[in-house]
């Protein structure tokens, strides 16, 4: 019995062995040319017209911040000090318990302002809005702890331009990178979202709030992430941007129609996948409506992030995510393989669940089933070590993938050690590394409904390079 | 930012997918044949093995290309900055000087420096700059006329094209502006605006209309024409579709063209909401008032669409004082948040003692907050 149940998990695992990586390489190659196609659509010269003539869309960037202290400071100073002609930073303390709301009114000379507001979507109680008076476009709202779309929601409501960036307080934005995605708004009325490319900032020189250059970090975990972001956004968002059915824009940087959102009810409250979620919905309106409209990656608008450097911030942050995914596929589950919603409720769910919710199961259980399968005598253990060494090295080629479309695209790591080292990390990613976030996502796949809505602390150490920290 | 060479990396990937495809539809084959029993051990074992051997390759292959690509490209990239910087160094010097511009034929990065001086220098300077780069043999021309160019280099050639902003541009730029690809269409409609002379905007105007642009990037390109826009925009206010009748009334107003804001007031009464929201947002840009008009903008401010009574009352300030002063207080009223914004800000402007009244006594508690929220705002 047991030996036909290896036998058949056998050929189950090479079947979506085969179909994952050849999805994976699909989006390489189509994530490629996609790349290329934006890369080379916006030159320098258009950027110029772009500023100096009044075609622009003015943006409101939402800034959620819970017990952001170290951060905040520089992050607004970043934002504030974007290439975009008309635009507003609305920071909302989430009820922060540190002194997030303090360092603000240090930094920025805040007073409070009593606002009058449409509240078009509900969210805790707000309870000061402050105006800064040395930057007249920067609002700090300070308001009950509701979580991240709760924030985000009393953001959207206090809004004054028809665009939102949503950025994480931990983050900064590449000067241009307002610019970039909001001409994507103007040339196109149908485009609905848009969103850019995360890189880890860890490792890069810091400088007034803006990203001098890219440094490989020295922490282990930090390179393996930068590895994987390359991947993630150079070939997996791009593939599917490519297609028309990205479904998910990361809630650290991207870019909204207000209206749009306002639409659908703005952000969702008590999910920790509030960004999946809100794109989802957003294709699901807008198909429902047979609306024509557009949701799309860019790569060149970056936004730089801390990454995490201790195994246990990043365990919980993959665990988050995770549960995330799971808590859209569920809420969403009527879009899976209904052809009324074309090629997002055909391709993109079934991907999302099959081979994302559910591969860290697949891997596991796969991992399991060889000392057991061993004990068992069933293990052919030559063969068994091919065919890891198959997967392992798909793995990497993957990896390789993204970092070569990094290369032709930013190398912002200019140093060629840098760049043999960025290939060694995706070596080493598949021996071990990849491995843990599998168990990690294995055991979020059985916490979901347990854990609903937990997001977990996060551990920051600041944006600015130690050299130039003040004492 | 994006460097040459894409084509040789996406070959490389195309022939590793295809390796890979090979390589895993070989295995599937066998090891269903072996789970059926149709084929032996050794069979599935040398279709794993060619598999992993494929994938290695692939990889070293990969692994080589990029470590290659980034030291040659470093090298180059460091050359042609040496390059352009000296190139900049002896133009400015032609320029303001008495010493001569590099002799031609020019390289690419002395070429780059010209175009990029060009750019930045305004007046004679400038008419400097253009003359050379007329008197310099059209090395665009090639590219753009070619027919089998990648679009990669036709893109490269319009932009080239669109910084040197010479007349002859345009017949190279004008047929891209029917080419099937949006992206090459866009970038040409660029390059004509940034070249056009004067003359003709007939034929520039119909031929933006017949690019098919949408219509956020016929606005860009018709705001680039700058001084040079009006006998263009005319032409597209005279038979212009909804898209171009839209670009023209946003650019009139962007571009503050007084000259065409007698021709911009009727289109307050289009039958479109779009485009006479665009004539409205315009007029309220040229500050001037819609003369004979006045009833479409009254109307406007009835219509159940919140964007149009917006547009309306930030207007009203330009119409007759009593009709202004009634409306925006009767608007202050309005169900609508925005509306009620717009009109506060509005008395603002027009008539501050009224909106201090209004923050006191409007018999709507809705407005009596929104002026108050405007004043504290002053």
């Amino acid at each position: 019995m047991l030996a036909y149940f290896y036998l058949y998990y056998q050929v189950f695992v090479l079947g979506y062995f085969a179909v994952l990586n050849l999805l994976y390489a699909w989006f390489s190659l189509v994530g490629l040319s996609m790349v290329a196609r934006y890369a080379r659509e916006l030159s320098e010269l258009a950027l110029k017209d772009l500023l100096e003539r009044e075609a622009y869309l003015p943006i409101s960037i939402l800034v959620p911040a819970y017990n952001e202290e170290k951060t905040i400071v520089e992050s607004v100073r970043s934002f504030l000090g974007l290439r975009f002609p008309e635009f507003e930073v609305v920071v909302i303390s989430d009820g922060s318990k540190d002194r997030t709301v303090e360092k603000l009114h240090e930094a920025y000379a805040l007073v409070e302002e009593p606002v009058v507001f449409r509240k078009a979507i509900d969210s805790r109680p707000i309870r000061t809005i402050y105006r800064s008076l040395r930057y007249p476009n920067l609002v700090v709202v300070d308001k009950d702890n509701g979580g991240k779309a709760d924030a985000l929601n009393a953001g959207l409501n206090l809004a004054r331009y028809p665009l939102f960036c949503a950025v994480d307080a931990d983050s900064l934005l590449d000067g241009d990178a307002l610019l970039r995605a909001s001409r994507l708004f103007l040339e196109d009325d149908t485009v609905l979202a848009v969103g850019g490319t995360i890189r880890p900032l860890n490792g890069a020189s810091v400088q007034g709030g803006v990203v001098e250059a890219l440094r490989l970090p020295g922490g282990f975990l930090e390179r393996m992430q930068i590895v994987e972001y390359s991947r993630a956004f150079f070939s997996g968002r791009a593939g599917w941007s490519a297609i028309g059915a990205l479904l998910i824009i990361s809630g650290a940087f991207g870019l909204f129609r207000r209206q749009a959102v306002l639409g659908v009810g703005g952000y969702r409250t008590h999910t920790v996948g509030e960004d999946m979620e809100l794109v989802v919905r957003l294709h699901r309106s807008a198909r429902e409506r047979k609306q024509p409209y557009r949701i799309v990656y860019t790569p060149d608008p970056i936004c730089y992030t801390e990454v995490p450097t201790d195994w246990k911030t990043l365990r919980k942050q993959r665990n988050r995510w995770h549960r995330g995914l799971w808590e859209v596929l569920w809420t969403h589950r009527a879009m899976l393989f209904n052809p009324r919603y074309g090629r997002l409720g055909m391709v993109a769910m079934p991907y999302f669940l099959f081979f994302e919710a559910l591969s860290p199961v697949v891997e596991v259980l796969g991992y399991l089933m060889l000392p057991l399968a061993y004990w068992l005598g069933l293990l052919n253990l030559e063969f068994a070590l091919l065919f890891l060494l198959l997967a392992l090295g798909f793995g990497v080629l993957l990896s390789h993938l993204a970092i070569g479309i990094e290369t032709l695209l930013f190398k912002r790591y200019a140093s060629l050690w840098e760049r043999l080292l960025l290939l060694g990390m995706g070596v080493l990613e598949v021996l071990g590394y990849r491995q843990l976030l599998a168990l990690e996502r294995f055991v979020a796949s059985f916490q979901v409904w347990r854990k609903r809505g937990v997001w977990g602390e996060m551990r920051r150490k600041g944006l600015e390079s130690p050299q130039v920290r003040g004492p | 930012m994006w460097r040459q060479g894409e084509w040789v990396y996406t070959l490389l990937v195309l022939g590793i997918l295809l390796a890979e495809v090979w390589a895993l539809g070989q295995m599937s084959v066998v090891f269903l044949g072996r789970f059926f029993e149709g084929t032996s051990y050794p069979q599935a074992y040398s279709a794993l093995l060619q598999g992993v051997i494929l994938t290695g390759l692939s990889l070293l292959l990969l692994s080589g290309y990029i470590l290659l690509y980034h030291a040659l490209t470093t090298a180059a990239e460091t050359h042609m900055r040496q390059e352009k910087e000296a190139s900049v160094t002896r133009f400015t010097e032609a320029l303001f000087g008495t010493a001569q511009p590099p002799p031609p034929p020019w390289s690419k990065p002395t070429l780059e420096a010209l175009l990029q001086m060009r750019e930045i220098l305004k007046g004679a300077e400038a008419q400097k700059l253009q003359e050379w780069l007329e008197a310099y043999p059209n090395p665009w021309e090639g590219p753009l006329r070619r027919r089998f160019a990648t679009r990669a280099t036709r893109l490269k050639a319009l932009d080239a094209l669109a910084q040197a902003r010479i007349p002859r541009a345009l017949p190279l730029a004008l047929p891209y502006l029917h080419h099937k690809d949006p992206l090459l269409r866009l970038v040409a409609a660029r390059t004509v605006a940034r070249s056009a002379p004067t003359q003709a905007p007939g034929t520039l105007a119909q031929a933006l209309l017949n690019a098919d642009l949408p219509r956020g990037a016929l606005l860009e390109v018709l705001l680039l024409l700058e001084d040079r826009a009006v006998p263009v925009l005319e032409q597209l206010l005279s038979r212009g579709n909804t898209k171009g009748l839209w670009a023209a009334l946003e650019a009139v107003g962007r571009l503050r063209l007084l000259a065409l804001a007698r021709r911009t007031a009727p289109f307050v009464a289009h039958s479109n909401p779009e485009v006479q929201a665009a004539a409205m947002r315009a007029l309220l840009r040229l500050g001037y008032p819609p003369e004979g008009h006045a009833d479409a903008v009254v109307k406007a401010l009835r219509s159940p669409q919140e964007f149009l009574r917006i547009h309306a009352v930030r207007l009203l300030p330009l119409l007759r004082r009593t009709v202004a002063e009634s409306e925006l207080w009767k608007h202050l009223g309005d169900p609508s948040f925005y509306v009620r914004r717009a009109a506060a800000q509005a008395l603002a402007e027009f008539n501050y003692e009224l909106l201090q009244r209004a923050a006191q006594e409007h018999p709507d508690r809705y407005g009596q907050e929104m002026a108050a929220q405007v004043l504290r705002e002053r």
